[in-house]
């Protein structure tokens, strides 16, 4: 569960660009790094990752931390299968994490108020219950 | 105060007698000599328990209600902003680029270093484009009080910017295309904010030179067939007239 600390960070980026320092973005990095070593794309078949950038900062941001994320190299080794995709739109949308598991299985994030943190938390349950080898960081 | 005296012994040990307690508490040294210069470091645990015990002053409720619910929200949305000459440095090179250049790309990057980030610079540079890595808080700087600060709610997460003097959006779009980890999400083209859908539409038209032509000729098309239309029953009296001529010898 995203802690007040990453929640007040969210709402730095709102008065953006005036809060141009924010102090708390080494918490959230690092916290984030230790979930970033256990994540594994074993399970899933697809990614489909959907946003608009000129919605907002505050919605898009989750979106982007999350596709950056599961595109990162370590994370793609885990199943060099798995297909990841980014749609770019331009129709004001909220962003949409579309993830399709090898069992069929769809699991839809609608992330526009969500942090990557509860993104990740959800998912890797999700993909703790389907191979039981997959361990969940702490 | 315990005092050093020295009992020698078989072992070579020090025994240090309390001058209040005398003989009834003996501590045995087997070491050289105590310490007595440097300062023994405190213990953590001492050191938190010495913290518990500090006073800590009272907070200051003289506020009213409406204020202190509305305190949180301000302490909490104020940030620090320290000063960093460098970085003020390179938002002033960024703005005189912004400026200066026809073409800003703001690209989203997903796992993107080393090799791979070389060819792809080296591609665009081919087509006389420039690749930066300036941070969000460079590049906000940079876009601050000018007419592009729009270009805000592009800066989150990890961007690059492709920029260059002429807008050549259609090679930036043939280099993505074959690099999956870099994403067009929009720019600036011509002093026009533009979406990636627009910066597609802008890379499909034809150039200056084949636009201007075919105005030329659209214009010219009305001029020329009303001069045909006026010339064609000239031509045709003309002809009519020779042949009456060449009949009548």
């Amino acid at each position: 569960m995203a802690t007040s600390t990453e929640r007040f960070a969210r709402i730095v980026y709102s008065n953006w660009p005036s809060n141009v320092f924010n102090p708390l973005t080494r918490v959230i990095n690092k916290r984030m790094w230790k979930w970033t070593q256990g994540v594994t794309l074993k399970p899933t078949a697809k990614i489909l990752v959907e946003f608009d950038p000129w919605a907002g900062p505050e919605k898009t941001i989750s979106c982007r931390n999350t596709l950056r994320m599961f595109a990162n190299h370590k994370t793609r080794k885990t199943n060099p299968k798995c297909e990841i995709t980014t749609k770019i739109k331009n129709d004001r949308s909220e962003p949409v994490i579309d993830i399709e598991y090898s069992d069929g299985e769809r699991l839809v994030f609608k992330s526009a108020h969500l942090h990557e943190l509860e993104i990740f938390e959800k998912y890797m349950q999700k993909c703790a219950e389907k191979d039981p080898e997959i361990k969940l960081p702490n | 105060m315990a005092t050093l005296t020295r009992i020698t012994s078989a072992a070579s040990a020090v025994r240090v007698v309390c001058p209040v307690l005398g003989h009834r508490v003996t501590q045995v040294r087997y070491r050289k000599t105590i310490n007595t210069r440097s300062k023994k470091h405190i213990s953590v645990k001492k050191a938190k328990l010495l913290a518990v015990t500090q006073w800590k002053a009272p907070q200051d409720s003289r506020v009213t209600m409406a204020e202190k619910c509305g305190l949180n929200m301000e302490r909490m949305q104020q940030t620090v902003l320290q000063e960093n000459p460098l970085r003020d440095l390179m938002a002033k090179e960024a703005r005189e680029v912004l400026e200066t250049s026809g073409m800003v790309a703001v690209l989203h990057t997903n796992d993107f270093s080393g090799p791979e980030r070389r060819v792809f610079c080296t591609k665009l540079k081919e087509s006389d484009i420039t690749v930066r890595f300036w941070s969000n808080t460079v590049a906000g700087l940079a876009v601050q009080n000018t007419p592009y600060s729009a270009l805000t709610t592009l800066m989150v997460g990890k961007n690059l910017y492709a920029h260059s003097l002429q807008p050549h959006v259609a090679q930036l779009m043939k280099v993505l295309k074959v690099t999956p980890q870099v994403n067009l999400i929009g720019g600036l083209v011509d002093g026009l904010l533009m979406s990636k859908a627009d910066m597609e539409h802008y890379a499909q038209l034809p150039s200056m030179e084949q636009s201007l032509g075919e105005v030329v000729s659209v214009l010219s098309a009305g001029v020329g067939q009303t001069n045909q239309l006026l010339l064609t029953p000239l031509q045709q009296l003309s002809r009519n007239l020779q042949q009456i001529s060449s009949e009548a010898v």
